[in-house]
Formats: structure tokens, C-alpha cells, sequence
């Protein structure tokens, strides 16, 4: 089976059923095989189930695919000359990592393990296709690196001083 | 600027050779000046020291959790450039969920 699949507003394909298995898509990501009727998100296409079947698309995945089949008029156009459509798939908003785990180790405060916690979430709503969930809890994210940076460098003298 | 990176260095070097951060004037955890108890980070800059002294196992015995961190830290830096496999791996959330679950385990294992 030949699948096209559209990514950043790319469309990008014929591959087939094991390498869309293997590229771990979102679930919203709009997809077209022969003897589908329209591009759908790739959770609602029958013979992708198997591999997004646990996932819900929900509202955001449809105006997605409506977004694309507008531009794309119609499936018959999957060559690869096809203009590039614009899908709303916006990047991975960042989960400052780096960050909070070095935080972790130099400013003693509980709140870089918040911030792994809720990187970690940010990536779970971003994977789900809730980008913009993703956004505030990669927001959230920063404000707990932010928090905890400032502890650290009040309490560095604050600590200092406490020994005299 | 070349004169504020001068001293920087300066300060550097008189830290790196003459404050020793288990007995000396040197920041302590306000954690465990408020709480008593060690924090996941405790122990990080009298390990930071002991390596750059080239006293590995003394590191070691400070604070482990540096070893794994460090890297790890560095590897979500340049996450983007990773290959694709590792950086699912790096960006899965279940992945991320073991890193907090470790650092929370660590934190109370050590003061068991």
C-alpha cells in the first residue's frame, strides 16, 4: 500500500505502512491512500488504526484535514509536483531540559524536578497533537527554570552569609 | 570585556587552588540549610572539585548523580541534531517521566 502523508506542509510520500509505523507521527498528521474518499488525519484512517487506534484526533485534526483538502483540491493531485499546502503543525515547543536537569544538580530547589515533570507533559499534549496545551505547558516549563535560576542565585549569598 | 573575563579567570584559579568547598568559604545548599536533609544536587560542587583535581572516585563518592546529569544535559543541549532514534527516545514522555522519578529517588533514597 502506498501512503502520502503531509508534514510541515509538505507533502511527502508514496511510503508504505511500515515506514509510517516507524516515523511515529502525530496522530493529526493528514494522510491519503488509494480508495480513500479525502486526506484524513492519520488516527481516522481505517487501515492506519492499528497504528494510532489508542489516539483520539479530535476537533483539531479535522480542521486540519479540511484545511488541506481545500487547498489540495481533492486527492487526485498526489504527485509529487504538488504545491506545497500549508498544514498547521507547528514546531515542538521547547521543554528546557538541559536546563532543569542541570538545575537540578546546582541550585538545590525542588522546582527543576517540576520543570522535568512538565517538559515531560508538554512532549505527552505535543505527541497527542494538542499543540496548543503543549505551548502553555512548555511556557509553564520556563517559568519553573526562570524560578528556579532566581532561587539560586538569591541563595547563593544568602547561604554564604548564613555560615558567619 | 577582556578585563571582566581577566578576573573571572583569576577568581577561578585562586577557587580552584586555594578553597577547598568541603571545609572552606564556599555556597552551601539552601535546601539543606532550611530542611537538614540532602537535596538531589548536594554534594555537586565538592565533586565538581575533586574532579577537577583529577580525584575521580572522591567525585564519585560526593555525588553520583553528576556522571549521569552532565550528559544527559548535554544530550538534550543538542537534541536536535541527535539522530532521529535517540531523539525520540530523549523526547518521549515516558522517557522524561524516568528521569524525574530517578532524581526523586535519589533524593530520598540518599537520606534513608
Amino acid at each position: 500500500m502506498k501512503i502520502w502523508i503531509h508534514v510541515n506542509g509538505v507533502q511527502q510520500g508514496p511510503y508504505t505502512k511500515e515506514q509510517i509505523a516507524a516515523m511515529h507521527l502525530p496522530p493529526a498528521t493528514p494522510v491519503w491512500y488509494e480508495g480513500m474518499p479525502q486526506w484524513m488525519p492519520a488516527c481516522q484512517a481505517p487501515e492506519l488504526s492499528d497504528l494510532f487506534g489508542d489516539h483520539i484526533g479530535g476537533e483539531e485534526a479535522t480542521v486540519i484535514v479540511r484545511e488541506v483538502e481545500a487547498e489540495a483540491a481533492g486527492p487526485a493531485t498526489h504527485t509529487v509536483e504538488t504545491a506545497a499546502v500549508a498544514v498547521e503543525q507547528p514546531q515542538r515547543p521547547p521543554t528546557f531540559l538541559a536546563w532543569s536537569i542541570i538545575l537540578t544538580l546546582c541550585c538545590c530547589t525542588p522546582f527543576s524536578l517540576a520543570a522535568v515533570v512538565c517538559g515531560a507533559l508538554s512532549n505527552a499534549r505535543y505527541n497527542r497533537g494538542d499543540y496548543e496545551g503543549a505551548r502553555r505547558m512548555s511556557v509553564a516549563t520556563e517559568w519553573l527554570v526562570i524560578i528556579s535560576i532566581t532561587l539560586g542565585i538569591v541563595g547563593l549569598p544568602l547561604s554564604m552569609a548564613m555560615m558567619f | 570585556m577582556t578585563a571582566v573575563a581577566l578576573v573571572a579567570v583569576a577568581v577561578l584559579c585562586v577557587c580552584y587552588y586555594s578553597v577547598d568547598p568541603s571545609s572552606g568559604p564556599a555556597p552551601r545548599c539552601m535546601l539543606k540549610l532550611i530542611s537538614g536533609y540532602d537535596c538531589p544536587g548536594c554534594g555537586t560542587q565538592r565533586a565538581l572539585h575533586a574532579l577537577l583535581h583529577g580525584r575521580v572516585a572522591e567525585a564519585w563518592g560526593y555525588n553520583p548523580a553528576l556522571f549521569f546529569a552532565v550528559p544527559l544535559a548535554g544530550m538534550y543541549a543538542v537534541v536536535d541534531i541527535l539522530p532521529a532514534p535517540v531523539g525520540r527516545v530523549l523526547r518521549s514522555p515516558v522517557f522524561i517521566l524516568g528521569i524525574a522519578l530517578a532524581i526523586a529517588a535519589w533524593w530520598v533514597g540518599r537520606n534513608l
